[in-house]
């Protein structure tokens, strides 16, 4: 079986969203920041096994621009998203609150639609760190979080394969 | 105007859809591409699903629906970075517009990378200063939380260090008196060299302890500050006062000058204020070995009850990348600076905690070879006292100095006093002036330092005879007996020059201007002490204590004898060892109580080696005036000796202490002891006596013979051998006697031969009452 899915990501700008994109699909990482503009559509097809079946996922990715101001513009942007990631930033003393501002505006537009939650670059604080708000929040969305590093890769893809298991209604 | 025909639309749509930039695909209404135009949809082909094409159209067949249904609403999204059904990946903008087909619509791709080309390089500026913004944010906020853990470490350490230092300071004090008593007991030379290396070790040690604790109360935030009422001027002029010597020693001229508006009843911690400027001026004398230095306070502008103290050398200076660490804990300037001028490093670190505790700003600003100014702005609360009074206009007076401290010295001390200052620097200088100037001098200040004769002839300018003319000179020059009129001149005073003393030197009717307002040796004490105890060490060095401190002390070494003695002769104390075979000092004190008159009213402190508490009752029934222990720690002995008096002086009538001049100096003969040894000092000092006496034979039996010349010589010899052994005032007499007889001043020769006669006598049995005690 063979499903197509637009996906979005979402955060403020420089959380990351592109580098777990790149890291995904690219497998590859650069310390080089570049602002995204709009939107980085990538196309990823994934395999999700779930009871013993093989489901061919075609993820359609929405990197969207951080912090967008224009609300329409970013309505438009996320319309018709199957799921969302919400990223942060594990070194912001604010990452749960820029976390939760975002999973709000995808809520608005997408209602229904399940987001998991990725606290990003684990690789510049101690592994063992977790967030209680960002876990508190997520909870309101299904409960998902992952603790990543586009750099190292960490939980990168089981952040992906999360959210895809959501969107097909899977267990884990 | 006329809008553009069929044809015309027609053929532009057609430029567009060649147009590399454009593409557009017409869809079905089964989403299927019907007809494809331009470069940007190469790779689709005719009949595929937009879907599969196009996958960024995942997700839009709700905007897909819209535009191929009845309204026919068209969709756009700008901005989009896409991998385009040929593989290239563009940044394009996308519109999903109404087919021509009812139920159908068409996509139309723009790429835009070149437009939007400048609008991300805005973006990306923004984000990175976003960035910074936030990476700056977090670095703060560890770096507060990293300072918050090191203050809260520190403080606990400081409170460790201050209850260790304090820990310390007692065994040490043990240790130190042991050695004192060490000292004074029968060792070879070569043991009491060691015991003294290990007593004078001990003692830095117990100043840098001193020095550790004072700074870690600070750090502990120990330190209280007092909120009392002091005399700005005392306290700038002491500190200022106390270590001129040290300057003027090196050559180096030190003066303070108060700005007149600066209110000189102000509320504070005065012995902080003293501390501050007592190391900061000291550390100005240690790293200036020419010029001068000058401490001045003045009122800052705003806010007014801000004071601005400036500590201004020429000394060696501080390169600029070394005066940030300054002020930095245990720093000096390099490890070389340590070794040439010594120090604890602990100074300045103190001095900026201390101006931090006050609320106040310290700074420097120096120039290598050019010289340092240290200063600090620290608020004070000025005391509700009458306001300073502005002083009556006095005329003219003349400043001349060839050093910049001091003239500025004399001119600010002068005008303070409402004269009005010329200064200048040398003889030329004063005849240039003194043409110039068509008002008479009413005052000439003139510094010592310049050669004798061009001081005698500025006195002798014929402008300058009605003026009041003062020689100010070093504070070691100053104590003899000179007459007023010497050279010329009208009085002498001691540099630094205060208003005080040049008031009064210049308002003196010409009789009373041995202008020594201050002491060089320490004052003599008339209460008469005895000590008992047992032990002939110990009694040595309450002896030696006691008699350096200026008071005459008895010894016994019974409680019998000591009954005996205070029957004969009256005592303003006693000091009792307790623990003595036949009388203990229990019994003995009880029976002084039992004499007759005013003996049994002697204050009797208790020595003791025990803890209070391990005597007893016996202790509290006795009639004690206090107590101190064994060993006896010269600070702990001389504090207790001097509250009892004093409270003793409080409770009779203004007494019998009239200080006297003190013959010789203990600290002189001590000094001279340690410089020599023990051996060589006893051979010395029978040589000087010897020399002393001879010349003491031969000065009268000189001058009677009129040979002024001959007196001068044996003056100078005198002189030489009294400074020696500390005999500082017949030094001073010896020295006038000098001057007097090298002057051809017959008479003041004669007066001062008259008196240095019995002088030098009382000064000989002085020093041979006191080498037995020293060393």
């Amino acid at each position: 079986m063979t499903v197509a899915k637009k996906i979005c990501m979402l955060g403020d700008p420089g959380v990351g969203k592109t580098s777990l994109v790149r890291r995904y699909v690219l497998d590859e990482f650069t310390d080089d920041y570049q602002t995204t503009l709009g939107v980085n559509v990538y196309k990823y097809e994934d395999e999700i096994v779930a009871e013993g079946a093989v489901t061919h996922f075609k993820q359609i990715l929405w990197d969207v621009e951080g912090g967008l101001q224009r609300e329409s513009l970013l309505a438009n942007y996320l319309g018709g998203a199957s799921g969302a990631i919400i990223v942060g930033d594990v070194t912001w003393s604010d990452c749960a609150e820029t976390m939760r501002a975002n999973a709000d505006r995808f809520r608005e537009t997408c209602l229904d639609s399940p987001a998991v939650f990725a606290v990003n670059k684990m690789d510049r604080v101690e592994k063992s760190r977790r967030l209680v708000d960002v876990e508190r929040l997520a909870r309101e969305f299904g409960g998902i979080v992952k603790y990543t590093s586009a750099a190292t890769g960490a939980e990168v893809t089981s952040l992906f394969r999360a959210l895809a298991r959501r969107i097909l209604g899977v267990a884990d | 105007m006329s809008t553009l025909s069929e044809s015309q639309l027609e053929r532009a749509a057609g430029l567009l859809f060649t147009s590399t930039d454009y593409g557009i695909a017409v869809l079905d209404p089964d989403g299927r591409v019907t007809a494809l135009g331009g470069a940007l949809v190469d790779g689709i082909e005719s009949g595929e699903a937009a879907c599969d094409a196009m996958p960024f159209l995942v997700g839009l067949e709700d905007e897909l629906a819209a535009a191929a249904g009845a309204t026919g609403k068209p969709f756009h999204l700008p901005n989009l970075n896409l991998t385009l059904p040929s593989g290239k990946v563009r940044f394009v903008s996308l519109y999903i517009l109404p087919g021509e087909e009812p139920g159908a619509a068409s996509v139309v791709l723009r790429d835009t990378t070149e437009a939007s080309l400048h609008h991300r390089k805005d973006m990306q500026r923004k984000n990175e200063l976003d960035q910074t913004r936030r990476e700056l944010e977090t670095t703060n906020r560890l770096l507060a939380e990293a300072s918050h853990r090191a203050e809260q470490a520190t403080r606990a350490k400081s409170q460790f260090l201050a209850m260790m230092t304090h820990g310390i300071r007692t065994p040490m004090n043990g240790v130190l008196g042991m050695l004192q008593l060490l000292l004074d007991s029968n060792l070879t030379s070569e043991q009491h060299s060691h015991a003294l290396t290990a007593f004078a070790s001990g003692e830095s040690l117990l100043r840098l302890i001193n020095d550790i604790l004072d700074f870690s109360k600070i750090e502990a935030g120990k330190l209280e500050l007092e909120h009392a009422p002091f005399s700005l001027r005392e306290v700038v002029e002491g500190t200022t006062e106390l270590l001129a010597p040290l300057a003027q020693e090196k050559g180096v001229e030190i003066a303070a000058h108060i700005a007149a508006p600066v209110p000189d009843a102000l509320v504070g911690d005065r012995g902080r204020l003293r501390q501050i400027l007592l190391n900061l001026i000291g550390n100005a004398i240690k790293f200036t070995s020419t010029g001068g230095i000058h401490i001045s306070v003045e009122k800052r502008e705003q806010p007014h009850e801000l004071l601005h103290f400036e500590v201004l050398d020429s000394g060696i200076g501080i390169p600029e990348a070394a005066q940030a660490q300054l002020f930095e804990d245990f720093t000096q300037q390099d490890a070389s600076t340590a070794s040439r001028f010594g120090g604890t490093g602990l100074g300045l670190a103190i001095v900026r905690r201390l101006v931090a505790r006050m609320e106040g700003k310290l700074g420097v600003e120096s120039e290598p070879g050019r010289g340092s100014s240290f200063w600090f702005d620290v608020p004070f609360e000025v005391h509700p006292t009458a306001a300073a009074v502005a002083p009556e206009a006095q005329g003219r007076a003349l400043a001349l100095s060839a050093n910049a401290i001091v003239l500025r010295n004399f001119s600010e001390q002068l005008e303070a006093l409402g004269y009005a200052p010329v200064a200048a620097s040398d003889f030329n200088a004063v005849r240039r002036l003194v043409e110039q100037v068509p008002e008479a001098f009413a005052a000439v200040l003139v510094d010592e330092s310049l050669p004798e004769l061009e001081r005698e002839a500025i006195a002798n300018l014929p402008r300058l005879r009605d003026a009041r003319r003062i020689l100010a000179c070093a504070q070691s020059h100053i104590g003899g007996d000179h007459e007023p009129g010497t050279g010329g001149y009208h009085a002498r005073i001691p540099k630094p020059v205060w208003g005080k003393n040049l008031r009064e030197a210049i308002e003196s009717d010409g009789r009373s201007t041995r202008a020594a307002p201050f002491v060089t040796a320490p004052a003599t004490r008339s209460e008469r002490l005895l000590v008992v105890d047992d032990g002939e060490a110990n009694r040595r060095v309450a002896h030696a204590l006691l008699a350096r401190s200026g008071f005459p002390v008895d010894t016994v070494a019974s409680g019998e004898e000591a009954l005996l003695r205070l029957e004969r002769d009256a005592y303003a104390l006693v000091l009792m060892d307790i623990q003595m075979p036949g009388l203990d000092g229990f019994e003995t004190t009880e029976r002084i109580r039992g004499l007759d008159g005013a003996a049994a009213r002697t204050p009797v402190v208790a020595m003791t080696a025990n803890a209070i508490q391990e005597l007893g009752e016996r202790f509290e029934a006795a009639d004690f005036a206090g107590y101190i222990h064994k060993p006896v720690a010269k600070a702990d002995l001389l504090a207790t000796v001097d509250r009892i008096l004093a409270a003793e002086r409080s409770q009779q009538l203004p007494a019998h202490t009239i200080p006297v001049p003190e013959l010789v100096a203990a600290e002189v003969l001590q000094e001279f002891w340690h410089s020599v040894g023990e051996r060589a000092f006893d051979r010395l000092v029978d040589t000087y006596f010897e020399e002393i006496r001879v010349r003491l034979e031969s000065i009268p039996t000189e001058l009677a013979a009129q040979r002024l010349d001959s007196v001068e010589r044996l003056a100078h010899d005198l002189k030489t051998c009294a400074a020696a052994l500390g005999g500082l005032p017949l030094r001073d007499h010896a020295a006038a006697l000098e001057q007097a007889s090298r002057e051809g001043d017959e008479e003041t020769t004669r007066a001062i031969v008259a008196d240095i006669g019995p002088l030098g006598r009382d000064t000989l049995a002085a020093v041979e009452a006191l080498r037995s005690s020293i060393g």
